[in-house]
């Protein structure tokens, strides 16, 4: 009786596996699927143009800017380089070109990140299309870019997180180069220079990993994926083929070496810290980073507050469970189980690996995985692994790619069903982007219960992006219904978070003022971090934002006691 | 393929970038500067100011030009065009004394005091073009705005788009106006 089962398990592993293989782009979906990426490409353009405003500033850019600045001073100041220069663990090209930007920038030095910061989440989205579509077609082009676009947490952090998503852009473009490479080399051997389009190539792939690295020190990771599977494909081509196909891989082991060289040059010459000390300072950089502990607030996993050093092992894995939409991440499981047992399948019966899909699956898993073992500091959630979601949506959206084509070959009827679903998780994606904008990062999921569940028990508005929209409901109210008083004195304003939040977000007549000066505030503005929503319940609520149910933000009256039920109404 | 999605995905966010540089409203006030306690002659360092609604507004740093930032005085000024009499509720905030003069006219003064101050009041805006005139002297950290409501909102500073520095940087002489037609 094996013998009869084993023969069609063998033909649907070996179609499976035909599946993965890179494939040539007659197929009239993967057409159709181009003209739709340049639709989505062309849409979210707009979108990112017309909704840049109403992102506010989020505590961790005013930083950055002041790193920034001083960057330029050094470079432009004979390499004097100041305390703040010299010891920083961050790379500085995103803040040294938002320096250069704001030098002509008509607004003020938010917003002018903020564009810089939208126009590297663009340069990110952009390569997560160009890796969907090297790994797994057209198709999986567009469908892994609208995984991306349609991951509200993503979405969200794209317009003001200046660390993170421009590491999530060079992470993206890193792994493209190398998949690449490693598809190629699986295959071409000595013309594998040739087929990657000549020697222009070692030069992208080294500003690649320099883009990967010079944000945060991390992005060295992608040296190692470089090495490792470079070195898989010598042995696979050893193993499958002669030692002598695999020694024909000598001058793509030459360019990777290069390419390594040239983007840790283009690193030193990016980051004072490194360019000061070549020896020491990548290593105390790589040290501090990952080994951090200089900080330890309370962070929120199901309502139980930890500190930000002794997390569990599940918060990772739980964010991402809540945070992502349900069905990237249930394509994204499905894929890496696909991946997993069809890579094994291929180890036994000597057939090349799928190396591009393998890439991906090592680039999402890998990163938590080694947080989660070495006990790293976690805090935001899943903000600090942004970075994989961009490969998280590929392999997403390559897999429901092989559904899509599968679908295909069984007709019409089957076709349309598939893209019924697709079409209907997205229009419920985008439902929840227009829902939550601009406060995409604060998205919960449907099976976690959404954002009003997820208030007081996770990390929801941490980045105090809120004040914007906060601020200005606040100063509308008083001025309708304090017009007199408006004009001729100044209100005290006390609050959670960075005393920023109020100076930026609010005109010159609303002052901040230290929460232990509170009881003599006018108002108390505060967004949800820290428990600070459910202080001050008894003074009436001015304003509040609200999304999905939750609450984000509020502004209450310190003066004036809520009227009974109503302060239990604004919870 | 990939050109066009470069083209489309990726370009029209720095096109339209260097699109506001290039159309972003020219100067609109004129400021004088000049160190807080110099009070005998001399000239005081004089800019056009483009972007000072967005100190005003977004309580930005002010970095009077060539004075030491933490003690100078100032006096700002733009001319203003109203096409019909209005009123509008205007208002001066500063943590220095500062006043608001309307063609020569002082109608705001708040004293010299270290904590932040403001001083509003509707002010009735005859048709015509109008001299607007902001002083202050500030010893610490300054913190100023002059802030009007045109659109029946929160006053919000007086920006570039709706007010210009007068046709001369060259102080008007004695009883005149630096606001003329252009």
């Amino acid at each position: 009786m094996i013998v009869p089962l084993a023969a069609p398990a063998a033909r649907l592993f070996d179609a499976g596996l035909g599946a993965l293989e890179p494939r040539p782009l007659r197929d009239p979906l993967d057409v159709w699927a181009d003209r739709a990426s340049l639709v989505v490409l062309t849409l979210l353009s707009a979108v990112v143009i017309a909704t840049l405003g109403d992102y506010g500033l989020t505590y961790d850019e005013e930083p950055h800017i002041r790193y920034g600045e001083r960057v330029l001073e050094f470079y432009t100041g004979g390499f004097r380089a100041s305390h703040l220069v010299r010891g920083s663990s961050y790379g500085a090209a995103f803040d040294l070109l938002a320096a250069l930007v704001r030098r002509i920038s008509p607004w003020d030095a938010y917003r002018t990140n903020h564009v810089l910061c939208a126009f590297v989440a663009e340069l990110g989205l952009l390569g997560t299309w160009r890796l969907g579509r090297l790994v797994a077609g057209p198709l999986g082009g567009l469908l892994g870019l609208s995984f991306l676009v349609l991951t509200p947490v993503y979405y969200g952090h794209q317009f003001n997180n200046p660390k993170d998503i421009p590491f999530a852009t060079g992470y993206v473009w890193g792994l493209y180069f190398i998949a690449r490479l490693a598809m190629a080399a699986s295959r071409s051997g000595r013309d594998t220079l040739a087929s990657l389009g000549g020697r222009r190539f070692w030069v992208w792939l080294a500003l690649a990993l320099a883009l990967g690295m010079c944000v945060r020190v991390g992005g060295a990771m992608l040296i190692g994926y470089l090495l490792l599977f470079v070195a898989l494909v010598t042995l696979e081509r050893a193993w499958i083929e002669s030692r002598s196909a695999a020694r024909e891989l000598w001058p793509v082991w030459l360019g990777t070496l290069l390419s390594i060289a040239g983007g840790w040059l283009l690193l030193l010459a990016s980051w004072p810290r490194l360019l000061l000390d070549p020896v020491h300072g990548p290593q105390s950089a790589i040290e501090t980073v990952s080994k951090y502990k200089a900080y330890d607030s309370p962070t929120l996993l199901a309502g139980r507050s930890i500190p930000s050093q002794k997390v569990p092992w599940d918060y990772l894995p739980t964010y991402f469970a809540i945070q992502l939409p349900e069905l990237t991440t249930a394509c994204f499981v499905l894929g890496v189980a696909l991946v997993s047992a069809l890579s094994v399948w291929a180890l036994a019966r000597r057939r090349r690996q799928p190396w591009g899909w393998l890439l991906l699956v090592l680039a999402v898993l890998l990163p938590p995985a080694y947080a989660i073992v070495r006990g790293s500091t976690l805090y935001n959630g899943l903000r600090h692994f942004l970075f994989i979601i961009p490969p998280l949506a590929v392999l997403a959206g390559a897999f429901a790619a092989l559904l899509l084509r599968a679908a295909a070959r069984h007709g019409r009827v089957w076709l349309g069903l598939a893209l019924g679903v697709l079409g209907l998780f997205g229009a419920d994606q985008v439902w929840a982007l227009y829902r939550t904008h601009p406060h995409q990062h604060a998205f919960f999921n449907r099976a976690s219960g959404g954002l009003a569940r997820a208030i007081d028990r996770y990390e929801t508005e941490y980045y105090g992006a809120v004040y914007q929209e906060l601020g200005d409901k606040l100063v509308r109210e008083v001025w309708a219904k304090r017009r007199d008083e408006y004009l001729s004195r100044t209100f005290l304003v006390a609050g959670c978070g960075s005393n920023l939040f109020f100076k930026r977000n609010l005109p010159q007549n609303f002052q901040f003022t230290a929460m232990r000066n509170a009881g003599n505030a006018d108002y108390y503005v505060t967004y949800a971090r820290d428990g600070c929503l459910k202080r001050f319940r008894d003074r009436e609520l001015v304003t509040s934002v609200q999304r999905d149910g939750g609450t984000l933000g509020v502004a209450r009256d310190m003066k004036r006691r809520a009227r009974a039920g109503a302060s239990a109404r604004a919870r | 393929m990939a050109l066009w999605a470069t083209l489309l995905g990726v370009a029209p966010l720095p096109i339209w970038f260097l699109v506001q540089v290039a159309i972003a409203p020219p100067a609109a006030w004129r400021g004088e500067y000049r160190p807080r306690e110099a009070s005998g002659p001399g000239a005081p360092a004089v800019a056009f100011e483009r972007q000072l609604a967005r100190y005003w507004d977004r309580n930005e740093r002010l970095v009077p030009g060539g004075a030491d930032p933490n003690a100078f005085s100032a006096r700002w000024q733009a001319c203003m065009r109203v096409e019909q009499a209005r009123d509008v509720p205007v208002m001066l905030v500063a943590n220095g004394a500062a006043s608001f003069a309307l063609d020569g006219a002082e109608l705001l003064r708040l004293p010299p005091k270290n904590t932040r101050r403001s001083a509003g009041a509707v002010l009735h805006f005859p048709p015509g073009l109008h001299l607007l005139s902001v002083e202050l002297d500030s010893a610490g950290w300054p913190s100023i705005a002059l802030q009007a409501s045109f659109d029946g909102g929160p006053p919000a500073p007086i920006g570039s788009g709706r007010v210009s520095p007068g046709v001369s940087i060259t102080p008007p002489g004695p009883g005149t106006s630096p606001c003329s037609e252009p």
